[in-house]
């Protein structure tokens, strides 16, 4: 896993929690590194026990957290290149929808070796679409379904969004479209202000 | 919506007479305040690339080429264009790019996702781009904290961790530097005289007391230019950058003896020392290797000692 990932959680915590409760969830493993590398690779295993660590320490469900830090990773201030990248994938929530479609690619080509298991879109109507997860990281659905709903407030869409039950060992999240132009969403421009770099990477 | 403005909105009809028909909804955007029409097309933008041309059939004969167009209104865009003719003397379009300038364009005139073609690869374009900066900026960050760390590293490896002087690596490169540079420089190296009673009587905290002392001497009687090295034990070596002149090497050193006489107070006791000092000057001629230096500035430190201590020689050829 890159070690992206895994700074990812480690903002988030220290940004939603507080210094003081990462301290005391990287004191629960030796391997837990109080400050990831973003560029190193780390064991995939490392990260699942991140997740259960932090889950524990907040005395909270897994799904429950990893879905605030998939709100976290698109809407907090620190996180803004990652919003900004994914909303290139379109101008409207529907298109952002169907470019999930290229996110494998799309990720592969920003950062190779992010290795996101591997997804796509289904369009069941107009209104409905499914997003298929391959179940490579655990709890990975629970953080798209953070990311999805916090875009459509982005966009401005009224959406609905539950996971479904698993079929043929795929994760299933439903997106139902109630109003695509609910609000008027927050300002998204090609090349923002100062788009010649200087944003963390908040991925 | 006519065909073109779907396919290449940026793009401009022109009559046989070089004058613009309709705009494209991109390109009509980028030129502001949308201008009556007809207008000729080098009214409103400057042919750059191959070659400036001011008449249309100048321009007609470059169809199928590559072109750069500068706006002429601020602020003044660069374009990239080919011009196409229509069949039968009907005309032409031209369709412009932003070519890698593009992120300023965008920014510039506020473009969004709808003034490019569906086909268009600029979303990508502008996609990667900022991929590609947030990715050097986390390298960068990396690379300067592995800098840091690269540094904090190298300072321990070169200093002396009890005095904060250099050691002996650094002045191997001190030395190799200077006298590849052809500068002319100073190579002192001081011997503190009774420090081993020091440390027998008084123990190695009064040794280590007295060590500290010692260098914070050698440092304040020398600039910031000139280096001061722990040889180990109680041996010590300086080098002044571009300084030779033999009077006032000798006044320093004496300077330097007569404040490591002064007493040095520890817990309830008082230790002495006193140093003995052996210089040798480097003229820009001299072709001594630091070794050679080395071993000729602790030939006359040995005269220092066996002439009674506590005073400083100067090294001579043949004198040793």
């Amino acid at each position: 896993m890159l070690g992206l990932v895994n700074k990812a959680i480690e903002n988030f915590t220290i940004d939603s929690y507080g210094d003081q409760l990462w301290q005391d969830v990287v004191q629960q493993n030796t391997e837990f590194e109080p400050c990831f590398e973003l560029m190193l690779k780390y064991p995939d295993r490392l990260t699942f026990d991140l997740c259960a660590a932090l889950a524990a320490a907040l005395k909270r469900p897994q799904v429950d957290v990893l879905e605030d830090l998939g709100t976290y990773l698109v809407s907090h201030k620190n996180g803004q290149t990652l919003r900004r990248l994914l909303r290139f994938g379109g101008q409207s929530y529907e298109e952002f929808l169907i470019s999930l479609d290229e996110l494998n690619e799309r990720s592969e080509i920003a950062l190779s070796g992010l290795a996101l298991p591997a997804l796509r879109i289904e369009r069941h109507s107009g209104a409905l679409y499914h997003l298929v997860l391959a179940q490579g990281w655990p709890g990975f659905e629970a953080v798209m379904i953070g990311i999805l709903r916090a875009l459509a407030d982005d966009y401005g869409a009224q959406v609905w969004i539950e996971p479904i039950d698993p079929l043929r060992g795929m994760c299933r999240i439903e997106i139902k479209m109630l109003d695509a132009s609910f609000s008027a969403g927050l300002q998204f421009t090609l090349a923002a202000a100062g788009a010649a770099g200087g944003d963390d990477v908040g991925l | 919506m006519s065909v073109f403005d779907i396919l290449c909105p940026c793009h401009a009809q022109l009559s046989q007479t070089g004058h613009i028909l309709h705009l494209g909804p991109t390109l009509a955007k980028l030129l502001g305040d949308t201008p009556a029409l007809p207008v000729r097309l080098l009214e409103l933008f400057e042919l750059r690339r191959p070659h400036p041309a001011a008449s249309m059939k100048v321009l007609f004969a470059l169809a199928g080429q590559k072109l750069t167009f500068r706006l002429r209104a601020a602020p003044h865009t660069d374009l990239k264009a080919v011009l196409a003719l229509l069949p039968s003397g009907q005309g032409a379009v031209v369709n412009f790019s932003f070519g890698i300038a593009i992120q300023n364009v965008v920014q510039r005139h506020s473009l969004t996702h709808s003034d490019f073609a569906g086909t268009d690869l600029a979303i990508e374009m502008l996609y990667l781009l900022e991929a590609k900066n947030a990715a050097m900026e986390a390298s960068r960050t990396l690379n300067q904290r592995l800098q840091g760390a690269k540094n904090a590293a190298e300072e321990q490896a070169f200093t002396d961790t009890l005095t904060g002087l250099k050691n002996r690596r650094t002045l191997n490169l001190v030395l190799a530097r200077l006298s590849e540079a052809k500068v002319p420089f100073t190579v002192m190296q001081l011997d503190l005289d009774y420090f081993k009673a020091v440390n027998d009587t008084y123990g190695h905290a009064a040794g280590d007391h007295v060590l500290q002392v010692a260098a914070r001497i050698l440092v304040e009687e020398t600039r910031a230019e000139d280096t001061v090295v722990r040889l180990g034990g109680d041996e010590f070596a300086l080098v002044f950058y571009n300084v030779i002149n033999a009077t006032r090497l000798a006044k320093l050193s004496q300077r330097i003896i007569e404040r490591l006489e002064q007493p040095v107070p520890f817990q309830n006791n008082i230790c002495r020392i006193s140093g003995s000092i052996g210089i040798v000057v480097f003229d820009r001629r001299s072709e001594a290797s630091p070794e050679v230096m080395l071993e000729q500035s602790d030939q006359a430190l040995y005269a220092s000692k066996k002439a009674g201590r506590a005073q400083h020689s100067f090294f001579h050829c043949g004198a040793a």
